[in-house]
């Protein structure tokens, strides 16, 4: 019987685990947190190496070099740009028309639908969309030029 | 009529040597109608998380990454109309494969004996060792005699890996037919210790043919090499499979693929003049790994 009772425990408080984990997704999209975007832009580049600890921080640990790359998307909103990178060669986004999407401690955190949970991103670079769009434009214009 | 002609050249991006050349063979009025294609074709299948072919799949499921840029409207999705195989195995007789070389050559007699009598698929056999590639059987290779060649290769000698798979892709190229798959399927150690052309020509000449290359790795997996990295960066660059082992399965997932096998076309994202880089990836399920070759070359004609 008290076997049964610690079990029974356990369980519950495995279950209790579980849902705290998943809070900050489902709350986020119950309460809809997230903002929606969609990526236009995809390319792999280097990642972005991030030292953690205070000996990283004050001691100038030098960058190292990687050769690892590290998918870059540009995710495009309602009003803002960003431009963010996996923190490994496999880290992906899904290619949805919607990306549903959230700022978590300086990081980007992507909803993947299908798998029900969230994937972080460091944010390389961040823009307002009409100066972005003033970019792209221009960017066009030079690939229009024919070549001599 | 002119909205027709319009419409002719823009077929596909891949397929433009090909009309070039039989357009050269015909008898052509004298005025040459010129215009720029506008329409990207790109065949391509999708594997799962335990790397077998997904057979339906939808145009949902899936964006490409063109130059950089995301596609996600296409002018057309289909099953792809190839449905016959023109097979060339190329295999390894080298003294690096030593080992692994009656493995390899029992996988091709199997490859041999699989293909059905009668139907559209074709199957040649190419070996290479020392300096240059050789024609052990063209087209049909199921006569004694072409078993009897094969049975008496001895693995010795350097590896001419890279100039066979020149000599391969334009072998291929020159057979081929409408309707009808071009796939190379490799074994090899991928250590090439000899030849002339490089990797990087290799692999041009294997995407120039349109042909999908299938690699069997025989070398040691106790004692990896890099040629295991480069026959797995070069079939997937094709749009084909890498297997570390079990090279007799090989041919059940060309079947497989060509049956799973779709045609997605779409408008040019962009008219920048050289090489455009290509992925297909999925839009919801990450789980879906689609199978295309890593680009084309875009030559805007005026």
């Amino acid at each position: 019987m008290k076997t049964f009772a610690s079990r029974k425990h356990t369980i519950r408080t495995l279950s209790l685990a579980l849902m705290f984990c998943s809070l900050p997704a489902s709350l986020a999209g119950q309460n809809g947190i997230y903002q929606h975007g969609t990526v236009v832009r995809m390319r792999m580049s280097e990642c972005i190496l991030i030292h953690r600890g205070f000996m990283a921080a004050v001691g100038g640990i030098p960058v190292q070099a990687t050769e690892e790359l590290c998918p870059e998307y540009t995710l495009v909103s309602d009003k803002v740009v960003f431009i963010i990178v996996g923190k490994s060669s496999n880290q992906m986004v899904p290619l949805a028309e919607v990306t549903d999407f959230r700022l978590h401690n300086n990081e980007l955190a992507v909803l993947v639908d299908d798998a029900r949970h969230e994937t972080r991103f460091s944010i390389k670079e961040m823009m307002l969309r009409p100066q972005w769009e003033q970019v792209q434009k221009h960017i066009q214009e030079q690939l229009s030029i024919p070549p001599r | 009529m002119l909205s027709h002609r319009h419409n002719w050249p823009a077929l596909a991006i891949p397929l433009l040597p090909c009309i070039l050349a039989i357009g050269s063979t015909t008898d052509l009025p004298s005025a040459t109608y010129r215009s720029a294609v506008s329409e990207v074709r790109i065949s391509f299948f999708a594997t799962d998380e335990n790397n077998l072919s997904v057979e339906t799949v939808n145009k949902e499921d899936f964006a490409v990454v063109d130059d950089e840029l995301v596609v996600r409207k296409f002018r057309s999705f289909s099953h792809s109309n190839e449905t016959a195989l023109d097979l060339v195995a190329v295999l390894d007789a080298s003294e690096s494969v030593a080992s692994r070389f009656p493995a390899g050559m029992q996988d091709v007699l199997q490859m041999i004996s699989q293909g059905q009598p009668g139907s559209d698929d074709s199957v040649s056999v190419l070996s290479f060792r020392g300096i240059q590639p050789a024609i052990i059987c063209s087209g049909d290779c199921r006569d004694s005699a072409a078993a009897g060649r094969l049975l008496a290769l001895q693995a010795a000698g350097t590896t001419p890996l890279f100039d066979t798979l020149v000599f391969a892709a334009d072998f291929i190229a020159h057979r081929r037919t409408a309707g009808v798959k071009p796939v190379l399927i490799l074994f090899s150690d991928g250590d090439d210790t000899v030849s002339r052309a490089s990797a990087g020509d290799a692999l041009e000449a294997v995407i120039a043919s349109n042909a999908l290359l299938y690699a069997v790795d025989l070398g040691n997996p106790e004692n990896p090499s890099n040629g295991g990295r480069i026959l797995q960066q070069m079939s997937e660059a094709t749009g084909g499979r890498y297997f570390h082992e079990g090279g007799a399965n090989v041919l059940k997932a060309v079947i497989e693929d060509l049956h799973a096998s779709y045609v997605v076309t779409y408008q040019l994202p962009n008219r920048r003049v050289g090489f455009h880089s290509l992925r297909i990836l999925p839009t919801h399920n990450l789980n879906l790994r689609f199978h295309c070759r890593n680009g084309y070359s875009y030559e805007n004609i005026r």
